[in-house]
C-alpha cells in the first residue's frame, strides 16, 4: 500500500514536469514592432512616417538647436549665462568641440530620419497597398531625407554650398539595407549633397497629394526646392520654386504675429506641437519668450535675449519690433559693460509665445510665405531682375512696416536691403549665422552685452562657423578620420 | 498553549514557579587539557527557560523541575553537549572543542553540503553580521563581511541598492549583480521604481523587502564549483538567502527592539559663508571696474556681486563694501545660510521584531512579523517596512513531507531626486551660495512673513530657479510603495531508501506604486499648475522546481550524491504610465491625486514576458572523506535570445583533498585541518533586455496620432555571455583555533555584450553585439583567530580581497557609456580612468593649464581646454580592500567592532568640480579653497586667475579633481551586555541582550584634498550629489522566552 502511494505521487509530479512545450520560450514584445511588421502595410509605414516627424521636430534637430543656434551664433542673440543649465552657452561662445551635444545630438537624429526614410524609399515598392497611398508616402520619405540633408548640410559641410560646392560635407547615405555589416561611409561633397536634395525633392514634389499640418505637403516641397536652389545659387530656380510655392498669395497684415507661434494662411510647414506633444522646457517659447525666473511666473527659460543693436535696425513701429528690454539700471547708472547675468542688458522678444500660456504649448512654423517673398527677391536681384526684386521685397516690407516705400536700389544696396529684411523677417526661426554663412558676411560681437568670447569680428568663412564632426562618427567610420574633421576642430 | 501563558508571563512580567524541584550541581571542563570551562550555558531541553552558566571555575547550580529529562550545555568555541539526567543530582560534563568550519552545514546550490566535503569556494554569513548593520537593504550586510564580495553603495537613501560585486564585474553592459536565491528558488532583486532610479542617482531595491530578522544565514557562491549549477544567471555569483525554520523541541519566543539616530557623519566640504563669497566676486568685479575705467567701481563692483550671487545682498546696506574691500560701518550680514543644515538632519531608526519558533515531531513552524522606520539624513527622504513571515514543514508519513515558506513585505520610500537634478535637494545643499536666503526676508534679514504670520520659503536662487529644498519637500511627493509576497510549496518524498524526490512551486510577486506629485506652486509643476505621475506595476514570477537526489555510501568509503533536476521559470511585468496636469490652486493646500487634475497628458503600458527551462545535474563523490569530487551540468534555454542562440551549455568540475585526514599527516597533531581545493566551470550571463536580439521600432508619437521610429537594428546571433571560472584554494586550520583560507581565481568573460559603435550616420549609434572578452583575476585571504578562550573569549578576523580587472579584447576603444570618465581599451581595466591632465596655473598669465600630446608623443601644455588631451589615470577600484573584525566577550559583555578598508584606487569628484569655478559658473557656492587664485600678487597660486565673466574652463573635467580614494573606515563598534541567566531564570526569559552601537563611526582618508562626505560610493568611483552612508547611533534589546 504504501509502496504505491509513493508510486502515484512520484509518477503525478513527474509528470507535472514533463508537461511543458516548446512554445515556452517563444515571447513578443508588446510595446515596439518588429522590422517585418513595419514592412507588412502602407498603414504601417503610414506610422512609420508620422514618427519621423516626431524626430526631426526633436529639440535635439530642427525642434530648437537648429534655430537657437543659427541666432546665438549670428551676432543678433545673446545668452544669458546662468538660469538655464548651460542649454546654448557653448555654441554662443564658439565653444564647441566634436563630443558637445551641439554636434552630436542634432547629427544622431538627422540620420535617425534618414534611416527611416530610406527603409520607406527603398522598400515601398514591394508593399501591398493602394498607389496613391504609397505614392504619398513615398513623396514624404524623399522629403524627409532631402530636408534633413539640407539641415546636415547647413550646420556641418566645411563650406557652404556658394563658397565651395567641393568642400567637404557629410556621407550621403541612401539605402537602409544591411548597414550594421557596412556602415562605412566618406564624407560626400556639398555638391553631391544637393544635387541629390534637388534629385529627391523634384521627385517628390508631384507625388504629393494630400495637406496635413505638421507634415510634408507639396508646396512645402516646392518651399524646399527654393530653399536649396538658394543654396546652390542656382538663382532662376530658386525665384521660380519659390514663386510657386508662393503662388503670389498677399501676405495678410491682421493676425500677423499668430503667425510665428500657430499656424495661418501663411504657413508652408510647421511642427504639430500640441498639448501634449511638445518639448516643454526645451521648446522656442521657452528660450525665446520672457517671463523668466524672477519674475514669479515660470513658463521657462526665458534666456535668449537680442542685442541693442539688433533692435535698433527695427523701425518703432515696425510691427515686427515685438521687444521688451530686460530689466536693467545697470547699465545707465554705472555706465558699465553689461552683465551676464539675469539682468542682462538685452531684449527678450514676444515674437514665440505659448498658446493657452502653458509652458511649450506653441506650433513651431519652419516656412512660411514672406520667406518664399523674400527668396524670390535675392534671386531676383542676383539675376539682375531688380523690379522684380523690388516688388517681392515689398510685400513683406509693407506688411509690417507702415508708410514703406517701395525700394528703389540696385545692385548690391538691394541685395544688402533684401539681406537686411530677412534678417529682420526671419530672425528667431533658423537662418541667422546660417544666412551669415551661406551669404559670406561676417559675425559681429561687438555689442557691450556680448560675453565670452574674445573677437569681436569673427570674419565671413571663418572655419568656426561649421560644426564639428562628431567624433563617434570619426571614431567609428573608416572612412573618416581625424584629418577630415572640420579645420577648426582639428 | 504554554507558550502563550509564557507570552503573557513576559507582557506583564508575572513570574511563575513550577512544582516539584530538583538541584542539579557540578563543574563542566574541557576535554581536551581538562581545564573549568566558565561561562558555558546551561539550559533544561524541554524548557529551555530555565537554565544557569558556570562560574569562573566552571561549576553550576540549577534548580530543575523533577519532571525535566536533558540538560543542554554550550559554549563559544565549543561542540554542544545533550546530557540525559537519568536521576543524578551531580553531573560533570567535558565538552570538546570545535573543529573550527570543518563540520558546519552550509547551503548551497539546490541543497545542503557539510563544510568539509565542499570543493567550491563560498562564504557563509550569519545573522550576527546582518545585524549589525542599521539598514534595510542586505546587501549593504555583505560589506566587509567575506573577502572577494564588494559592496559599494551610491546612495545613503534608506530602502536603496547596493552594488555587489563578487569577484569583480564581468560585464560591460550587461548586469553585474549576483543572483539572489532565497530558500531554494532565484527571486527578482533590483530597481524597479520609476522615481528613485538611475537618472536621480537613486534606486530602491525590491530586495528591501526582506527582513534581516528573519534571515538564518546567507551562502556567497563565488566560483564555479558553488554556482555553476544556476547556469545561465550565475556569471556574477550566487547568494543564498536561507530563512529561519523552526527546529523540534525548540519552542521560543523572541523579539528585538533597535532604535537609533542617523546624521550626515561629515561636512568636509569647506564651503564659503555669505561674507567670503560675496568678497571673493567683489575684489574681482572690482578689479574689472577699475582696469576698465568705470566711474563707479566699487557701485558697479557691488551690484554685479549681487547679481552673480542671484540677486541676494546678503548685508542690510546697498554697497556694503568699500574700495578697499572692507564692509562699510553700519553694514553687517544679515545672510548667511548654511544649506546643508537646511538640507541635512539627524533621522530616526527603528526597527522591532517579534517571532515564534518551535516544532513538535511532526510539524515545525517560525512565524514572525517586523516593522521598521528609517528616516533618512535628507528633507524629505524615508523608509517604513512592515513584514510577516511564516515556515512551516510537516511530516506527514515517514516518507513524505511538505512544507511552506511565506514571506511578505511591504515598504513605502519617499526618495528626493539625488544627481544633478534640478529638485535634487543633494545638490541644492552643497551649490546653493550662503547668500541665498531660507526665507523670504526684509533688507535687514527679518523674515516677510505671509498674510496668516507665518514664515515663507525663499524660492529666489541662481542654481535652480524656484525651488528651496525644504519648502519643495513639503510640496511634492516621490513616494514608491512596494508590495511582496514570496511563497513556495513543497514536497518531499523517500522514493526509495537512497532516493528523494522534491518539488518546489514558488511564486514571487512585486507589486508597486510610484507617485511622484509636483506642486502646483513652485518648482517643475509650475508652469504646468501641477503634474501627479503614477506608475503601478506588476511583476509575477513562478518557477517550478524539481529534483532527484541519490544519496549512498559504498562500502563504507565511496559516498555518491546524484541530482538531476528540472526548473521552469516565467516572468511577467506589467507597467502602466499615466500622467496629468492642471491641478487645484486652492490656497496652498495639496490635492496631489489624479482625480483633481484637469489634463491628462500621458497614458502608456506594457507588458515584458520572459521565460526560461532547464534541466541540470550534479554528482559528488568522495572516498573516505579525504578526496572529494563534484561535477554538473546544466542546459538552459531562455526566451531572450532568437531560436538559433536559444539554449545553452554550462558546466563544472572540482575537487578536493584533505591532506590531514591522511595517516602520513597524524604526527602533525597542530595541524588540526588542511584541505586542498580547485574548480573549472563554466556560467552564462542573460542580464540583458528581453528583445535585444530583434529590428525594433519604438512608438513616439507625434501631432497626437501613433508614430514609429527605428531605434534597434536586429542581431539574431545575439547570445549569452560566457563566464569561465578557475578557483584554487588551500584552507588551514592550526591548534584548532588559527584558520586561515587562501583563494586564487581567474574569470574569463567572453562573448560580452558590448554596444558595436556603428557610425552615427547609420542612424544607430550601435549594435548590440557579443563581441569583448575580459577577466578578473585575483587573490583573497580570509584569517581567522581565537586568540583567548578562557573567561574572556577573544575572535579576531581579517579578511583581504585584491581582484585585477583586463580587458582582454574589444573590437575598438570606447569611452565608458555609463559617467564618461573611462576608457575601455584592451590591456586595461574597465574602470580605468581617462581623463585631461591637469597641468597647474601658468604663473605669468594665471591661465588654467592642461597636458596635451604635441602630436609626436610629448606632453606640453595648453591652456585651451579644447587641445587637452585625456590620458589614462588609474582605476576607480581599489587595489586591495577587506575587513578586520574583533569580538571579544567576558561574563555577559560582548564587545565587536570592524574596521573596513580600501587601499587604492582613485576617486573622481564632481561635486568638488562644481564647487569650484574660477567665475565660471555664477551663483553657484565655493569652497574656501578657491580663494588661492592667481593674481599679480599670488603668482604661485594653486587655481587660476578669477574671471569674473567665465570661460576659462579651469572647473572643467580634468585631474584637478581626481583624488586618491584610500580609506579606512570604523564600520561598525558594538558593546552588548547578556543578562545573566540566574536573574532571566527568575523572570523567566531565556535570553535578554541590550546593547548599544555605531556606524560609520570614522573615517580616514588619505587625501586630504578629497573632501567627499564618505569615500564610499559607486564601483566607478565618480562623486556626484547624494546621500552619503550616514552615522548611526543606536541601541537596542533582544527579548528570548
Amino acid at each position: 500500500m504504501k509502496t504505491l502511494n509513493k508510486l502515484i505521487i512520484f509518477i503525478v509530479l513527474v509528470l507535472a514536469t514533463i508537461s511543458c512545450s516548446d512554445d515556452f520560450l517563444e515571447q513578443e514584445p508588446t510595446n515596439k514592432l518588429s522590422d517585418d511588421v513595419i514592412l507588412s502595410s502602407t498603414d504601417a509605414l503610414e506610422v512609420a512616417i508620422n514618427g519621423s516627424y516626431r524626430s526631426l521636430a526633436s529639440y535635439a534637430l530642427d525642434g530648437l538647436f537648429y534655430e537657437g543656434m543659427a541666432d546665438v551664433r549670428s551676432g543678433d542673440a545673446v545668452m544669458a549665462s546662468a538660469s538655464n543649465y548651460g542649454w546654448f552657452i557653448n555654441p554662443y561662445r564658439f565653444n564647441l568641440t566634436a563630443t558637445s551635444r551641439y554636434s552630436v545630438w542634432p547629427w544622431e537624429v538627422a540620420y535617425e530620419v534618414i534611416d527611416n526614410a530610406n527603409v520607406i524609399i527603398n522598400n515601398i515598392e514591394q508593399v501591398p497597398g493602394d498607389e496613391t497611398e504609397k505614392n504619398q508616402l513615398y513623396g514624404e520619405a524623399l522629403c524627409l531625407r532631402a530636408y534633413s540633408y539640407m539641415l546636415l548640410a547647413t550646420m556641418f559641410a566645411d563650406k557652404p554650398y556658394s563658397v565651395n560646392p567641393d568642400a567637404m560635407c557629410v556621407p550621403l547615405r541612401l539605402s537602409s539595407k544591411d548597414v550594421a555589416n557596412d556602415p562605412h561611409l566618406a564624407r560626400a561633397s556639398v555638391g553631391d549633397v544637393y544635387n541629390q536634395i534637388i534629385e529627391d525633392l523634384l521627385e517628390a514634389e508631384p507625388l504629393l497629394g494630400f495637406v496635413r499640418t505638421g507634415r510634408f505637403s507639396q508646396r512645402a516641397a516646392q518651399g524646399l526646392l527654393a530653399r536649396a536652389y538658394l543654396a546652390m545659387e542656382n538663382w532662376e530656380q530658386a525665384s521660380s520654386w519659390a514663386a510657386t510655392c508662393h503662388g503670389g498669395q498677399e501676405l495678410q497684415t491682421e493676425d500677423m504675429t499668430s503667425g510665428f507661434f500657430d499656424y495661418n494662411n501663411e504657413t508652408i510647414f510647421g511642427y504639430d506641437f500640441t498639448d501634449t506633444d511638445n518639448n516643454i522646457f526645451l521648446s522656442h517659447p521657452s528660450f525665446w519668450y520672457l517671463d523668466g525666473p524672477g519674475s514669479g511666473n515660470l513658463y521657462g527659460y526665458s534666456t535668449l535675449l537680442y542685442t541693442p543693436e539688433f533692435v535698433s535696425i527695427f523701425d518703432a513701429n515696425d510691427a515686427r519690433n515685438m521687444f521688451i528690454r530686460s530689466d536693467t539700471t545697470l547699465v545707465e547708472e554705472v555706465g558699465a559693460i553689461a552683465s551676464n547675468f539675469f539682468g542682462v542688458a538685452a531684449h527678450y522678444t514676444y515674437k514665440f509665445r505659448h498658446r493657452n500660456d502653458f509652458l511649450g504649448q506653441a506650433r513651431l512654423i519652419r516656412m512660411r510665405v514672406a520667406e518664399m517673398y523674400l527668396i524670390e527677391a535675392e534671386a531676383e536681384a542676383q539675376l539682375t531682375h531688380d523690379v522684380n526684386a523690388q516688388q517681392a521685397l515689398f510685400e513683406v516690407q509693407s506688411r509690417s512696416i507702415p508708410g514703406a516705400t517701395q525700394s528703389t536700389f540696385t545692385g548690391a544696396a538691394l541685395l544688402d536691403e533684401i539681406y537686411l529684411e530677412r534678417r529682420k523677417e526671419l530672425y528667431g526661426e533658423g537662418f541667422g549665422v546660417w544666412d551669415l554663412m551661406r551669404l559670406q558676411l561676417p559675425v559681429d560681437r561687438s555689442s557691450p552685452v556680448h560675453w565670452g568670447y574674445t573677437e569681436d569680428i569673427i570674419p565671413a568663412n571663418a572655419d568656426i562657423l561649421s560644426l564639428p564632426i562628431p567624433q563617434d562618427e570619426i571614431d567609428a567610420n573608416d572612412l573618416i578620420t581625424e584629418e577630415d574633421q572640420n579645420p577648426a576642430y582639428n | 498553549m504554554k507558550k502563550i501563558t509564557i507570552f503573557f508571563a513576559f507582557l506583564f512580567f508575572v513570574s511563575f514557579q513550577a512544582a516539584a524541584q530538583l538541584e542539579i550541581t557540578g563543574t563542566v571542563t574541557n576535554a581536551t587539557d581538562g581545564s573549568p570551562i566558565p561561562g558555558v550555558s546551561i539550559v533544561v531541553k524541554s524548557n529551555t527557560s530555565i537554565g544557569t552558566s558556570t562560574d569562573i571555575d566552571g561549576n553550576y547550580s540549577l534548580t530543575i523541575p523533577e519532571s525535566s529529562n536533558v540538560l543542554m550545555f554550550s559554549s563559544i568555541g565549543m561542540k554542544s553537549k545533550e546530557v540525559e539526567i537519568a536521576g543524578r543530582s551531580v553531573i560533570n560534563v567535558q565538552l570538546e572543542e570545535e573543529v573550527l568550519q570543518m563540520d558546519e552545514v552550509i547551503v548551497v546550490a539546490y541543497g545542503t553540503i557539510k563544510k568539509g566535503s565542499f570543493t567550491g569556494s563560498a562564504s557563509v554569513v550569519d545573522e550576527d553580521e546582518l545585524k549589525k548593520i542599521t539598514t534595510p537593504s542586505v546587501g549593504q550586510a555583505l560589506m566587509g563581511s567575506t573577502p572577494g564580495v564588494q559592496v559599494t553603495s551610491a546612495s545613503g537613501q534608506p530602502g536603496s541598492q547596493a552594488t555587489i560585486r563578487i569577484r569583480g564585474t564581468g560585464s560591460l553592459l550587461a548586469g553585474s549583480s549576483p543572483l539572489y536565491v532565497v530558500d531554494g528558488i532565484p527571486v527578482s532583486t533590483g530597481n524597479y521604481s520609476d522615481i528613485a532610479n538611475d537618472s536621480y542617482a537613486t534606486s530602491s531595491d525590491v530586495l528591501s523587502t526582506l527582513n534581516q530578522n528573519d534571515i538564518e544565514s546567507i551562502t556567497v557562491l563565488k566560483d564555479a564549483a558553488a554556482a555553476s549549477l544556476y547556469g545561465s544567471a550565475a556569471a556574477n555569483g550566487v547568494v543564498l538567502i536561507t530563512t529561519k525554520k523552526g527546529k523540534e523541541g525548540e519552542s521560543k519566543i523572541n523579539f528585538d527592539a533597535k532604535y537609533g539616530y542617523q546624521s550626515l557623519g561629515n561636512e568636509r566640504y569647506d564651503l564659503m559663508s555669505s561674507d567670503e563669497i560675496y568678497k571673493i566676486w567683489f575684489d574681482n568685479y572690482l578689479q574689472q571696474a577699475q582696469a576698465n575705467g568705470l566711474a563707479n567701481p566699487v557701485e558697479y563692483a557691488n551690484s554685479q556681486t549681487i547679481t552673480a550671487l542671484g540677486g541676494h545682498n546678503p548685508y542690510n546696506v546697498d554697497n556694503p563694501l568699500d574700495q578697499n574691500g572692507n564692509i562699510v560701518s553700519g553694514a553687517s550680514n544679515v545672510i548667511n545660510t548654511d544649506w546643508r543644515d537646511v538640507v541635512f538632519d539627524t533621522g530616526k531608526t527603528q526597527d522591532y521584531s517579534l517571532r515564534a519558533s518551535g516544532g513538535s515531531e511532526k510539524i515545525n513552524y517560525y512565524a514572525s512579523g517586523g516593522y521598521s522606520t528609517y528616516d533618512g539624513i535628507a528633507v524629505g527622504s524615508d523608509f517604513e517596512r512592515f513584514t510577516g513571515k511564516l515556515n512551516l514543514s510537516s511530516d506527514m508519513t515517514d516518507f513524505l513531507r511538505f512544507g511552506m515558506e511565506n514571506t511578505l513585505g511591504y515598504t513605502v520610500q519617499n526618495t528626493p531626486p539625488g544627481g544633478g537634478g534640478g529638485a535634487s535637494p543633494y545638490r541644492m545643499s552643497l551649490l546653493y551660495n550662503n547668500a541665498v536666503p531660507f526665507y523670504v526676508v526684509d533688507e535687514n534679514g527679518n523674515p516677510v512673513l505671509d498674510s496668516e504670520g507665518n514664515k515663507q520659503y525663499n524660492y529666489v536662487n541662481p542654481v535652480s530657479p524656484d525651488y528651496n529644498p525644504v519648502g519643495l519637500s513639503k510640496l511634492n511627493i516621490y513616494r514608491t510603495k512596494t508590495y511582496r509576497a514570496i511563497s513556495s510549496l513543497w514536497m518531499e518524498l523517500d522514493v526509495l531508501e537512497n532516493l528523494k524526490f522534491k518539488s518546489i512551486g514558488n511564486v514571487d510577486y512585486i507589486g508597486l506604486t510610484d507617485y511622484r506629485f509636483y506642486n502646483p506652486y513652485h518648482g517643475d509643476g509650475k508652469p504646468v499648475s501641477g503634474r501627479g505621475s503614477r506608475w503601478p506595476k506588476t511583476d509575477l514570477n513562478w518557477t517550478i522546481s524539481n529534483t532527484l537526489t541519490y544519496d549512498k555510501q559504498f562500502a563504507e568509503a565511496h559516498n555518491v550524491n546524484f541530482l538531476l533536476g528540472y526548473e521552469a521559470f516565467e516572468s511577467n511585468y506589467e507597467r502602466i504610465n499615466v500622467d496629468a496636469t492642471g491641478f487645484y490652486v486652492i490656497g496652498d493646500i495639496l490635492f496631489p491625486e489624479l482625480d483633481n487634475a484637469s489634463t491628462p497628458e500621458d497614458a502608456g503600458s506594457y507588458t515584458l514576458t520572459e521565460s526560461k527551462s532547464s534541466v541540470f545535474s550534479r554528482l559528488n563523490y568522495d572516498y573516505n572523506s579525504k578526496y572529494y569530487f563534484s561535477a554538473s551540468l546544466r542546459r538552459d534555454g531562455s526566451s531572450k535570445f532568437g531560436s538559433e542562440k536559444r539554449y545553452g551549455l554550462f558546466y563544472s568540475l572540482s575537487g578536493s583533498w584533505r591532506i590531514s585526514e591522511e595517516a602520513f599527516m597524524d604526527s602533525f597533531d597542530w595541524l588540526s585541518g588542511l584541505k586542498l581545493r580547485a574548480s573549472y566551470g563554466t556560467s552564462g550571463n542573460d542580464n540583458i533586455s528581453n528583445f535585444a536580439f530583434l529590428g525594433l521600432y519604438s512608438p513616439q508619437s507625434y501631432n497626437d496620432m501613433s508614430g514609429l521610429i527605428h531605434d534597434q537594428l536586429a542581431n539574431d546571433k545575439l547570445h549569452w555571455e560566457a563566464n569561465a571560472n578557475l578557483n584554487i584554494g588551500l584552507d588551514v586550520t592550526l591548534f584548532n583555533r588559527l584558520s586561515f583560507t587562501y583563494e586564487y581565481y581567474n574569470r574569463k568573460s567572453t562573448d560580452l555584450l558590448y554596444d558595436r559603435p556603428l557610425p552615427l550616420s547609420t542612424g544607430f549609434g550601435s549594435i548590440i553585439t557579443n563581441l569583448a572578452d575580459l577577466k578578473n583575476y585575483g587573490h583573497e585571504f580570509e584569517l581567522n583567530y581565537n586568540i583567548l578562550r578562557s573567561d574572556v573569549v577573544w575572535n579576531v578576523g581579517f579578511n583581504l580581497s585584491k581582484n585585477t580587472n583586463e580587458i582582454l579584447e574589444i573590437l575598438s576603444s570606447q569611452i565608458d557609456p555609463n559617467d564618461g570618465t573611462k576608457r575601455w581599451e584592451e590591456g586595461g581595466s574597465i574602470y580605468e580612468f581617462y581623463l585631461e591632465e591637469w597641468a597647474g596655473v601658468n604663473s605669468s598669465t594665471g591661465e588654467p593649464q592642461w597636458y596635451m600630446d604635441d602630436g609626436n608623443g610629448n606632453k606640453v601644455v595648453t591652456s585651451n581646454y579644447n587641445e587637452a588631451t585625456r590620458y589614462k589615470q588609474g582605476v576607480s577600484t581599489p587595489d586591495f580592500f577587506g575587513a578586520l573584525n574583533s569580538d571579544l566577550s567576558y561574563k555577559g559583555f560582548e564587545l565587536s567592532l570592524m574596521f573596513y578598508y580600501s587601499i587604492g584606487g582613485q576617486i573622481y569628484d564632481d561635486v568638488e568640480r562644481q564647487l569650484f569655478y574660477n567665475g565660471d559658473n555664477k551663483g553657484n557656492n565655493m569652497t574656501n579653497e578657491a580663494n588661492d587664485y592667481w593674481s599679480t600678487d599670488n603668482t604661485d597660486a594653486k587655481y587660476p586667475r578669477f574671471d569674473v565673466d567665465g570661460g576659462l574652463n579651469s572647473y572643467n573635467r580634468s585631474t584637478l579633481f581626481l583624488h586618491d580614494a584610500t580609506y579606512i573606515k570604523l564600520k561598525n563598534i558594538q558593546l552588548a551586555y547578556n543578562i545573566p541567566q540566574d536573574f532571566l531564570n527568575k523572570i523567566n526569559f531565556s535570553s535578554m541582550k541590550l546593547y548599544v552601537s555605531a556606524e560609520n563611526v570614522f573615517v580616514w582618508m588619505k587625501d586630504k584634498d578629497l573632501k567627499v562626505f564618505d569615500p564610499e560610493m559607486g564601483i566607478g568611483g565618480v562623486n556626484f550629489f547624494r546621500s552619503p552612508s550616514p552615522r548611526v547611533f543606536s541601541f537596542g534589546i533582544n527579548v528570548g522566552l
